[in-house]
């Protein structure tokens, strides 16, 4: 989905049409497999809500057969294309450096030779049961993330071929009572942009009591402005599609009052307002030193080294 | 320069292999598979109120609300995300997950489910048992089942006054019929 999206970002409408149509038979196959094509509703506490079709073997090997040809095909005839490369090689750089400042996650990171995939840091379902290969490229540029992306879609698919290989049989469901209220869970997930984390504290009656996500994307849009600066605006499309950000995903605070249960929207003069009195604070109080790291997103804040594992308080 | 060339010509020959690919919807329907999972609908005539749907749906999208001895169960589809879980709740099979997908409206009352039944109130204290439908349900279950209770007029009872009346009732007990 991705690759297609960015040729439409640089205008390069035949490959987005060619890798969306390359997508589509996925989409009919989770639709099949699921129930939707997007909306699985599939997870739930203790395992899956319904099994699969008996014939899914039948059903999944040849359509992951057939986007394996068609991906190497394209990639084949994209490798040598000049404008292409031009356009995408050396643009949008995130140096190594930067991208564990700001804990770029996913394929982000990977592109700038960050080696990090949680499916491998920390295992979980079963992926210490399959093997594969972390693709990490040296190039830093969008061209770099490109190929991650490219090559994570075919180790996707030697990951599902083992999968469907190894699935055990048994109930879809763990057999449970009552959860015990007030613990904590967290975990991370590898999802297709980067780590994803939840956080869930389990409440009384079975219910969770509270939960937050933290998405990959909110870790990589803060990369934006080192990424942008010095570059022309006609590439700031491309290199922010290049993230892969999804707004909605970052997306996720109201303001709700809890006597009276009324939600407060902000209007974006008064978040402004709000953004501008924290950086005058923070201006007056540590002027130098921001003047010292040159750096101009003030509502940052400081880059951690240590920043191998996300970066936000989970 | 050449390299360029012949990736164009790979490009070109990419998109000539495909042909085309769209299809004539909406002028013709789009058939969805067996399995898909659209917005639910519910048979009135099956269902008894009973809020199990409720209770299971994530979205919190279903509300059991009483007034004027009427209890009223309402979907709030805007927020669905046809999941089926009330369906696989539901005790009286009454909700379906049917194939409609388009549900794009631009009145929001084209999107809600609401149906509205008669509550049975304690003949004794007149606090609400439930609605009579599941009175109903409760009374036909147990007149197929080998469990008789001596005391059919328990039916119209709150649990407390139930309660006041089996301790006054040294004899009751249940009969089994093998
Ligand atoms: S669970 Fe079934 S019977 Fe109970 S209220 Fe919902 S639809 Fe009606
Ligand atoms: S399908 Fe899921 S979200 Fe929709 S009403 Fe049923 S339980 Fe709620």
């Amino acid at each position: 989905m991705w690759v297609g999206l960015a040729c439409h970002f640089i205008g390069f409408d035949t490959l987005f049409m060619q890798s969306w149509r390359i997508r589509e038979p996925v989409m009919w196959l989770t639709e099949y497999l699921t129930g939707n094509r997007k909306t699985y509703g599939m997870n739930k506490v203790g395992g899956v809500a319904r099994d699969l079709p008996s014939d899914y073997e039948e059903r999944i090997l040849p359509v992951i057969g057939t986007i394996e040809t068609e991906t190497l095909g394209v990639v084949d005839a994209i490798l040598g294309d000049s404008s292409l490369q031009a356009r995408l090689a050396g643009t949008g750089i995130i140096t190594p450096e930067d991208a564990r400042a700001f804990c770029v996650l996913g394929p982000t990171a990977r592109g700038s030779g960050v080696d990090i995939d949680a499916r491998r840091d920390h295992p979980f379902a079963a992926y210490d049961e399959v093997e594969f290969e972390v693709c990490v490229e040296q190039g830093c540029d969008i061209w770099a993330r490109t190929l991650v992306r490219i090559r994570e879609t075919i180790e996707s698919i030697k990951i599902l071929r083992q999968l469907l290989d190894k699935m055990p049989d048994g109930p879809v469901m763990a057999e449970f009572d009552e959860i015990p209220p007030y613990r904590v869970g967290i975990s991370s997930v590898e999802a297709p942009r980067g780590e994803v984390h939840h956080y869930a504290m389990t409440g009384p009656d079975n219910r969770p009591y509270r939960w937050r996500v933290r998405a990959p994307s909110y870790n990589n849009l803060q990369v934006i402005p080192s990424m942008l600066r010095g570059q022309r605006i006609a590439d700031a499309p491309i290199s922010v599609g290049s993230l892969d950000p999804c707004f909605s995903c970052t997306e996720r605070m109201a303001v709700i009052d809890q006597d009276s249960g009324a939600v407060k929207v902000y209007k974006q003069e008064e978040l402004l307002e709000m953004f501008n009195r924290d950086v005058i604070a923070r201006e007056r109080s540590d002027r130098s030193n921001l003047l010292d790291q040159g750096d101009c997103f003030v509502g940052l804040r400081p880059p951690r080294n240590d920043s191998r594992r996300g970066g936000d308080d989970v | 320069m050449f390299k360029h060339t012949i990736s164009e010509l790979k490009e070109a020959l990419v998109c000539l292999k495909a042909g085309q690919v769209t299809l004539p919807y909406p002028f013709e329907p789009s058939i969805v598979e067996d399995t898909f999972r659209g917005r639910p609908v519910l048979n009135t005539r099956k269902c008894m109120c009973c809020g199990a749907c409720a209770n299971a749906c994530p979205a919190r999208l279903i509300t059991l609300t009483d007034s004027d001895g009427i209890r009223a169960l309402h979907f709030e589809l805007g927020r669905c995300t046809y999941c089926g879980n009330c369906r696989d709740a539901c005790p009286q099979e009454a909700i379906e997950m049917s194939t409609q997908f388009e549900t794009a409206t631009a009145n929001p009352d084209d999107i809600v489910i609401h149906a509205e039944f008669y509550l049975q109130t304690c003949r004794e204290c007149g606090a609400v048992v439930g609605t009579q439908r599941e009175v109903d349900v409760v009374r036909e279950k147990l007149s197929n089942s080998p469990v008789r209770t001596n005391y059919a007029d328990y039916f119209d009872l709150c649990i407390t006054c139930r309660r006041k009346q089996a301790i006054h009732t040294p004899s009751l007990t249940l009969e089994v019929v093998p």
